[in-house]
């Protein structure tokens, strides 16, 4: 996996800072290109914020969205942009290739589409415009605990959905980019 | 992957050597464990001192082993996280489906 990143300059109005790294899949392992993109949340989030659950939020989204880019990615390309703002850190990964099955469902009626359902949580997506959704997750009652040879043995989306105040995946038809945003609010 | 540290006539217990456990090495793992439960058919104690990071292929793997061995009337308790592997497992409600310890003596009195 090779790793670039480009910073850019920060707007000074809106005080938020974002850079941009490209991984090319190979065989290198994650944890450097994480170590890049913790240190620079770590050095653009503004005092007072709780530093250490952000950084432990934001280390466990990116590494199962880079994961995921090595498991499922259609392109040998992928992006993460992170983007520290004042209030929050926005983290977008994006490839490009066919979109998510959802994406059927996102743009006809239905309010919610079910994706996994166990003893321990059903994972869900709303519909949020044209080839939108954000995923949702709502904690099961564990009433049934023999049940644990149902538990679903795929967390990636879990993960994400449940560290994230919110996450959302768009695909462009235009560009066929895959968009998934993951947003931590402070 | 894994190494014995333990055989005792109750359970086995190991360690896992990567500091990293992740899609990488969740397969092999899996395979690893899941071997050993058929070997000694005993319960398994898994120490996870070594690991600093794990990512959902690895819990994926853990959840595996752990519907094994109770198809086969084992346990699966795993000890010595550190922290930011533990919060990870609470955070998906996995501490509601594993019994996990502090230490492997906790987890020894526990069997």
């Amino acid at each position: 996996m090779e790793i670039t990143s480009k910073r850019q300059r920060p707007s000074k109005k809106l005080k938020l800072m974002t850079r941009q790294f490209e991984f090319i899949t190979g065989n290198d392992k994650l944890t450097s290109a994480l170590k890049q993109m913790l240190d620079f949340i770590n050095d653009n989030l503004v005092a007072n914020v709780p530093a250490i659950n952000l950084l432990f939020k934001s280390k466990i989204i990116l590494t199962e969205l880079l994961t995921n880019a090595l498991k499922h990615s259609f392109s040998r390309s992928t992006l993460i942009d992170v983007t520290v703002e004042k209030n929050c850190i926005v983290i977008t990964k994006t490839d490009y290739g066919m979109p998510l099955s959802l994406i059927a469902y996102a743009n006809s009626s239905v309010n919610k589409i079910p994706i996994t359902n166990d003893i321990l949580h059903t994972l869900y997506a709303i519909p949020e415009g044209k080839n939108t959704v954000r995923f949702g997750c709502e904690e099961s009652t564990l009433d049934d605990l023999e049940s644990i040879e149902r538990i679903v043995e795929h967390f990636g989306l879990i993960i994400i959905t449940k560290a994230a105040d919110k996450f959302a995946y768009n695909y462009c038809e235009e560009t066929k980019a895959n968009k998934f945003t993951a947003t931590l609010s402070f | 992957m894994i190494r014995i540290i333990k055989d005792t006539p109750g359970h086995l217990l190991i360690e896992i050597e990567a500091s990293e456990a992740n899609l990488d090495n969740s397969d092999l793992f899996k395979t690893q464990v899941t071997e050993l439960l058929d070997r000694h058919n005993k319960n398994i104690v898994i120490d996870f001192n070594r690991v600093e990071y794990i990512d959902s292929s690895f819990l994926g793997a853990l959840v595996a082993i752990l519907k094994y061995a109770m198809a086969h009337k084992l346990e699966v308790i795993l000890t010595a996280m550190r922290k930011d592997v533990h919060d990870l497992l609470m955070l998906i409600r996995l501490d509601k489906v594993f019994k996990i310890y502090g230490d492997y003596e906790q987890a020894a009195a526990a069997l």
